[in-house]
């Protein structure tokens, strides 16, 4: 059980997989003045490597999927799909945040509601997605070494989960610490609003910064 | 106040960005240090080796570590070491080690029921000394001593030890010098022995050198992409195999590959390993049977350049010597 922990402890602070990482905290960060927002959303994300990690474990232990199949296939469409939808979510966010600002009108900010709203199931679907797209390091922790583990183990397919954990420890552990941090300064409204403007600029930068980088490194093998 | 909350947010945002900074930066730029960038002690001290009366020396550091290789050999020539660098040498009780020396037995113990001495034993003093990794012993034999009908292929080197002999594995006979090399991880009486029960020969001989294995493959596997720590996997086994296992290397014995996983070209090697991302696997080959094994230990071990390297060397000496 530990070492599923520890597994996923490793495999979420080694560069590549630590990227995904990066994004989601970004991502989270968008409404760092909203502790429940934080809080939920990066619980959402975890709970979304959880769910990935585990269907993916089940139907490897209890269905028999071949290993190397799933794994290049998962590997070979990470690679692709991750970048055009880092980019995606930064330019989408970016635009959320100018028509919130811009025009102030009440039906405006009502899509921004919706849209926030979303914005945990954001999290939840971005979980998903990072999970399942492997970089050569976590596809080996998972399938070479968590997997057979697994296997062997009564009880085994609950290490997928806790592996997940462990990936989205980093993610969970700065989602809270962050929205108490931040809670505190949260009596002084005018900051917080520029606060809040500047992060969600930064967050899109940084997710479509993370978003080219992946393109770069496909276009470079292709 | 308002200035402590412009701060904080200052800060938080520095921290994201310097984060995300260093993140692009190891993920693009290949390993920082060389992988053979192991701890250098300050402190060394010269090691005396005397074989069978002839002195030499080695340079070895406060914590056992060799420093420079180190070849010994007796002045008749019929005892040599062979001591790698960065081999730990330490007595048994772990601590460094002043002198290493080999003598003839002068009370041999008897020869074990199902085989005979062939020339004397050696005792090979402080006993108990302990060589990671395996250090290489030579010893030559008088084919005039073998017992009629024997062949020079089936001698082999075995230890004495707590009252009896063990046979060690691994072997390399040269039948044209009349020698025979094995490894050696510890300190003990040593001597080549010949089974005299013919019924049940132990190797199978064949001309030349032989052992268990004909050979090794080390194979590395990896994608288009290649992220640090997959580098820096692929890094720190071509250095473990380079330093400890030159000879094997350059004979053939050992071969190390680096295979791209996408190219289309490896889809067979690919296929036969069931390979699918950064995998490093190692294959001893005897004859027309393969023994692949899939190392995974490593990966918990990135970063780490000694455990790293004592995992990939203990796997294929072992795979080297036939040991499952």
């Amino acid at each position: 059980m530990l070492s599923a922990l520890v597994l996923g402890l490793l495999a979420a602070i080694s560069p590549c997989p630590l990227a995904t990482n990066i994004a989601a905290i970004a991502y989270i960060s968008q409404r760092v003045t909203d502790r429940r927002y934080t809080v939920t959303t990066s619980a959402l994300y975890t709970l979304g490597r959880m769910l990935a990690y585990s269907v993916l474990g089940v139907l490897i232990i209890k269905a028999g999927l071949e290993v190397p199949g799933v794994a290049s296939l998962l590997q070979s469409t990470g690679e692709r799909a991750l970048g055009p939808i880092l980019i995606a979510v930064g330019a989408i966010l970016l635009n959320v945040h100018r028509l919130r600002f811009g025009t102030g009108n009440a039906k405006l900010s009502s899509i921004g509601e919706r849209i926030s709203r979303w914005g945990m199931m954001g999290g939840f679907l971005m979980g998903i997605l990072f999970a399942l797209a492997f970089c050569p390091y976590s596809a080996i922790l998972y399938f070479g070494v968590l997997i057979p583990i697994a296997f062997k183990t009564t009880g085994g397919i609950a290490l997928p989960a806790v592996f997940a954990i462990g990936t989205g420890l980093p993610v969970l552990i700065f989602g809270i610490s962050l929205s108490f941090g931040i809670s505190r300064v949260s009596t002084w409204f005018n900051t917080l609003t520029r606060a809040q403007k500047t992060i969600r600029i930064v967050t899109s930068l940084i997710l479509i910064g993370i978003g080219v980088y992946y393109v770069v490194l496909w276009v470079q093998s292709s | 106040m308002k200035i402590i909350g412009f701060i904080r947010k200052c800060l938080l945002v520095t921290i994201t960005l310097s984060i995300c900074l260093l993140l692009t930066v190891s993920c693009t730029a290949p390993p920082a240090t060389p992988p053979a960038a192991h701890g250098e002690e300050p402190t060394t001290y010269q090691l005396g080796i005397n074989l069978l009366g002839a002195e030499y020396e080695a340079t070895v550091d406060s914590q056992g570590k060799v420093k420079t290789s180190a070849q010994a050999t007796s002045a008749d020539g019929t005892v040599s070491l062979s001591i790698d660098k960065d081999t730990i040498i330490l007595d048994k009780d772990g601590e460094p080690i002043q002198l290493i020396q080999a003598t003839i037995d002068p009370n041999p113990p008897p020869s074990p029921e199902d085989a005979t001495k062939v020339g004397p034993v050696y005792d090979l003093a402080p006993q108990g000394a302990i060589f990671n990794p395996p250090i290489k012993l030579t010893l030559t034999y008088d084919p005039k001593e073998l017992p009629e009908g024997l062949s020079e292929n089936d001698v082999y080197i075995a230890c004495y030890e707590d009252g009896k002999w063990e046979m060690l594995r691994y072997k390399q006979v040269d039948t044209e010098s009349h020698r025979i090399a094995t490894r050696v991880d510890h300190f003990a009486k040593y001597a080549v022995l010949i089974p005299i029960n013919q019924g049940t020969p132990i190797l199978t001989p064949e001309p030349g050198t032989t052992s268990v294995v004909d050979r090794v493959d080390v194979v590395y596997f990896h994608r288009t992409n290649r992220c640090r720590s997959c580098l820096y996997a692929e890094e720190q086994t071509r250095y473990t195999l380079e330093t400890y296992f030159k000879e094997e290397l350059s004979s053939g014995k050992l071969t190390f590959a680096s295979i791209n996983l996408q190219d289309a070209s490896n889809a067979a090697i690919v296929k036969k390993y069931g390979a699918y991302t950064s995998q490093l696997f190692i294959n001893a080959v005897t004859g027309d049977t393969e023994r692949i094994e899939h190392v995974i230990e490593i990966w918990q071990l990135i970063g780490n350049d000694d455990a790293f390297c004592q995992v990939v060397k203990n796997k294929v000496a072992k795979a080297l010597e036939g040991i499952s």
